[in-house]
């Protein structure tokens, strides 16, 4: 959970775009993610833990993570034409 | 009743045009359901007629471009920007580092290959503009499907979910998605250029110390540079996760990611990108969304690299 809303994160990553860099286990200060070696893919084990600071989302290279529950813009400046082409993008 | 589909060119190449017939078989699903009204490489017309979608290829270079997506938006229901160039300005738009000036100088007064020395000057011919940009800086673009062509699955999904009144099931992944290299964390201590060394076909490019930029670009292309041996080049334009961010930067992002998976110092690759600034942003420097950034200093990049070529 969020701290200090009642908001609950679902971290959504697609295994199938996974390239095994294990970045987002190097990075994330809660420990949210673990590797496993076997599959060459990270995976979420510890969901609970995660406190929305998007470090897995942004250093991801395939981008294969995606947080539900938590805003992209809110906590973290974002450049409104940015967001507009973004959301835009087909 | 059919949709009716309008297609217009500008500075461009007809790469998107081609891609677009690149749909083989599928073409039939989308023709069935589709009237092309307007498409200049097809068919010779001189107005616009009235159509529910336009695709809009191009940046807006001259003149001529800028009355031709005026007049698309006033006859189109939606548009859409069609490539990189109409997105992100694409290669014309990577001209906007020199004024007109300069760039007619290179080609038409002193090209080293050719004997010309006149500047073409007509009324017959569009004048030219102080700079290439994106079709979003001249009308109100509705969707934006980047890529240097979009490959013909995404046309494809793009249109047929658009005339089935839908937004696309496309992903806003990056083009490491689609690319089958395996991403280990190696002992690799130096950047190598492109043409060092044989890279090995199973690991990423990062890993090995080339530059590539499949991880800040939309994939749009399903990765065929990356999986057939050339580090990506960034046709296909930066992920959401760069446009949306004034502080996320191509060059940061991949000299960030690089770091951590090879020995690399990350300033070092911060400016190896420098240096090359006009080869690794040459797809995206015309769109004021990527240049307005308070980091992206290509003129001072430009300077510093010919400053430092002239002492060697």
């Amino acid at each position: 959970m969020m701290k200090g809303t009642d908001q609950k994160i679902k971290i959504l990553l697609d295994d199938k775009a996974c390239r095994g860099c294990q970045l987002c286990v190097d990075v994330c200060p809660v420990e949210v993610f673990t590797f496993d070696k076997a599959r060459n893919t990270a995976s979420v084990t510890k969901e609970d833990n995660c406190i929305g600071c998007l470090s897995c989302y942004y250093i991801c290279p395939p981008t294969c993570i995606d947080l539900q529950g938590v805003s992209y813009s809110k906590n973290f400046y974002c450049d409104s034409e940015g967001m507009k082409i973004a959301s835009r993008l087909i | 009743m059919k949709v009716r589909v309008a297609t217009e060119q500008c500075s461009t190449c007809a790469g998107c045009h081609v891609s677009f017939v690149d749909l083989h078989e599928k073409l039939l699903d989308v023709v069935n359901a589709i009237d092309i009204v307007y498409c200049p490489i097809l068919a010779d017309f001189k107005e616009h007629p009235e159509a529910d979608v336009g695709l809009i290829e191009g940046c807006v270079r001259t003149d001529h471009d800028r009355h031709v997506v005026e007049d698309m938006r006033k006859k189109c229901k939606s548009i859409i920007a069609w490539g990189t160039c109409a997105c992100w300005g694409g290669i014309c738009g990577a001209n906007t580092v020199f004024k007109p000036q300069e760039i007619f100088d290179k080609v038409y007064l002193n090209n080293p290959s050719t004997v010309t020395n006149i500047i073409p000057d007509s009324p017959r011919i569009p004048k030219f503009e102080n700079e290439a940009l994106p079709i979003d800086q001249i009308i109100d673009v509705d969707f934006y499907m980047p890529g240097c062509p979009p490959h013909p699955y995404f046309i494809f999904e793009g249109l047929t979910s658009l005339i089935a009144g839908k937004l696309p099931d496309t992903t806003l992944r990056s083009v490491c998605a689609k690319c089958n290299r395996r991403m280990d964390k190696t002992d690799v201590s130096e950047l190598k250029r492109n043409i060092e060394g044989i890279p090995d076909p199973e690991v990423c490019f990062l890993s090995q110390g080339y530059i590539c930029l499949g991880s800040v670009s939309l994939d749009r292309c399903l990765a065929p540079c990356p999986n057939t041996g050339m580090p990506c080049i960034g046709c296909t334009g930066p992920t959401p996760r760069v446009i949306m961010n004034p502080y996320r930067d191509i060059r940061t992002e991949v000299a960030e990611r690089m770091a951590k998976l090879t020995k690399i110092k990350e300033a070092d690759i911060i400016k190896e990108i420098e240096n090359f600034a006009r080869t690794y942003y040459s797809y995206y420097m015309g769109a004021p969304v990527l240049r307005n950034k308070p980091t992206f200093l290509i003129k001072k990049w430009m300077r510093e690299a010919e400053k430092e070529a002239a002492t060697v």
